[in-house]
């Protein structure tokens, strides 16, 4: 019984454990950067597709609610507003984690998960590497990195396929639509 | 002895038609295998009743330890959750700022119901119950268990395949009331309690735009969905190879697999549904 308890409760700590040692990991040298550019570019290649053919539907669908509620006020025009909140506020944020942990992060954890059963991670450690130091870390920043260039791609994505869905499908006019999206964005 | 082999004609050609006609045999050998799981599901209801009784008590509460903190239940009722508290502080700041923030109710009823929890189901069942699927289906296609299976006489496909389908089914059933229930409440908690909004205002105007049409269609849109996820993530089990590595790679193609085919179909069924016009009347 007290193991059925604790079991949980000692995997979320093991968590926090090697997340803190990972963060302190981050700043102290080397970094493995060869390892960093691999996965970054692994990241990239197998989350670029899924996360535009994830955003277009998204973005699509909640222009298209949102429309129906704005024409039924009478307000079409302000479609641009709720396309450049929705897309850029919610759905690209959600959809880049999404992807990125989906597509990127099971990948990584398949192969770590492998190399524990393989014992690899046991021979680094008898050569003296830290694994999290040269596995763990790289992955990490590969992740960020990655996420942060995806997150623009998809905005752009959204917006760009909620444009063309308002203005051809929903006869909404476009310069009202960019206009909007337009202020939404203006630095006040 | 040498014999000097001809080379192929057009090699660079031959080499990317190959590739395309593997792309076309593999969309070709998918097909089969969801018309197979889906035409065997009569057999696996009648035939294989205890291992879906199994399987539906796995999928919906967890097992052991995992029952505790995580069965399906609790984890797509906590992800409504916090995305019905996000409509709540998006719908009523936004609202607020052309001040229009009583129809914050409207808003839950609205987004809730057609947009946001057929959305964020979509993404938690391919998470917990579709990637349960393929792990452990993939794990028994490793361990050659599935072709033992197949030895001792039991279809495999709808052993396995159909049965999880059936099951995602019947668990998604109460799954969508909870996570309705919690993104209604969730939303509702957000702008009375936190926004300090009347609660009669919100129930006003929640009761007034909640269409039962539009809950039934959300919940058929999830229960369609919960069928494609199923149906991905039971291919891409079966079809693991590679070693426990392979198994984790299966798990994340299926994941973004079901992920993009979620999405499109969500699209596919509003527009079907709700038409151009929407099908909706603020006026009454």
């Amino acid at each position: 019984m007290t193991l059925a308890v604790t079991k949980p409760v000692r995997a979320v700590g093991g968590f926090f454990a090697m997340s803190l040692d990972t963060f302190v990991l981050i700043f102290k040298p080397p970094l493995a950067w060869r390892e960093y550019l691999l996965q970054s570019w692994f990241v990239a290649r197998v989350s670029m597709l899924p996360a535009l053919m994830m955003t277009l539907p998204y973005s699509v669908i909640l222009t298209f609610i949102f429309n129906i509620l704005l024409t039924e006020i009478g307000a079409g025009d302000f479609s641009g507003t709720g396309a450049a909140i929705g897309t850029v506020n919610q759905i690209a944020p959600i959809v880049t984690v999404l992807v990125v942990a989906g597509a990127g992060s099971t990948a990584m954890c398949a192969d770590l998960g492998a190399r524990t059963i393989r014992e690899e991670l046991d021979a680094m450690r008898v050569l003296g590497i830290n694994p999290i130091q040269r596995l763990v870390v790289p992955r990490v920043l590969a992740a960020t990195t990655i996420a942060l260039a995806l997150e623009s791609a998809v905005t752009v994505v959204g917006l760009v396929g909620a444009f063309f869905f308002t203005v051809y499908i929903q006869h909404v006019s476009a310069g009202a639509f960019v206009t909007a999206v337009g202020i939404q964005f203006t630095v006040s | 002895m040498t014999h000097s082999v001809a080379s192929a004609l057009h090699p660079r050609l031959g080499r990317a038609f190959e590739s395309v006609a593997h792309e076309w045999n593999r969309v070709g050998s998918q097909m089969r295998f969801y018309s197979t799981t889906l035409g065997s599901i009569p057999d696996a209801v009648i035939n294989y009743r205890t291992e879906m009784l199994r399987l539906i008590a796995q999928m919906g509460l967890g097992v052991a330890a995992l029952a505790m903190i995580g069965g399906t239940v609790v984890i797509v009722g906590f992800l409504t959750m916090t995305t019905g508290a996000l409509v709540a502080v998006q719908g009523y700041n936004q609202l607020a700022s052309v001040g229009i923030e009583a129809l914050t109710g409207f808003a839950s009823s609205y987004f809730n119901v057609r947009l946001i929890v057929p959305g964020t189901a979509s993404v938690a069942l391919s998470a917990t119950i579709g990637a349960g699927a393929t792990a452990q289906m993939g794990a028994m296609r490793i361990n050659e268990e599935i072709d033992a299976l197949e030895v001792i006489g039991i279809r495999s496909v709808s052993y396995l395949a159909s049965t999880r389908v059936v099951a995602g089914i019947v668990v998604v059933i109460p799954l969508y009331c909870v996570a309705i229930m919690m993104a209604f409440l969730a939303s509702r908690a957000g702008t009375t309690a936190i926004y300090g909004q009347g609660s009669g205002v919100y129930d006003h105007y929640f009761n007034t735009f909640l269409s039962p049409r539009d809950l039934i269609w959300s919940f058929l849109q999830v229960v369609a969905i919960t069928v494609v996820v199923m149906l991905v993530h039971t291919y891409y089990g079966y079809t693991a190879s590679g070693g426990p590595a392979g198994v984790g790679e299966a798990v994340g193609r299926a994941v973004r697999t079901s992920m993009v085919v979620a999405a499109v179909e969500i699209v596919m069924i509003t527009l079907a549904v709700y038409g151009q016009s929407g099908n909706f009347h603020l006026a009454g």
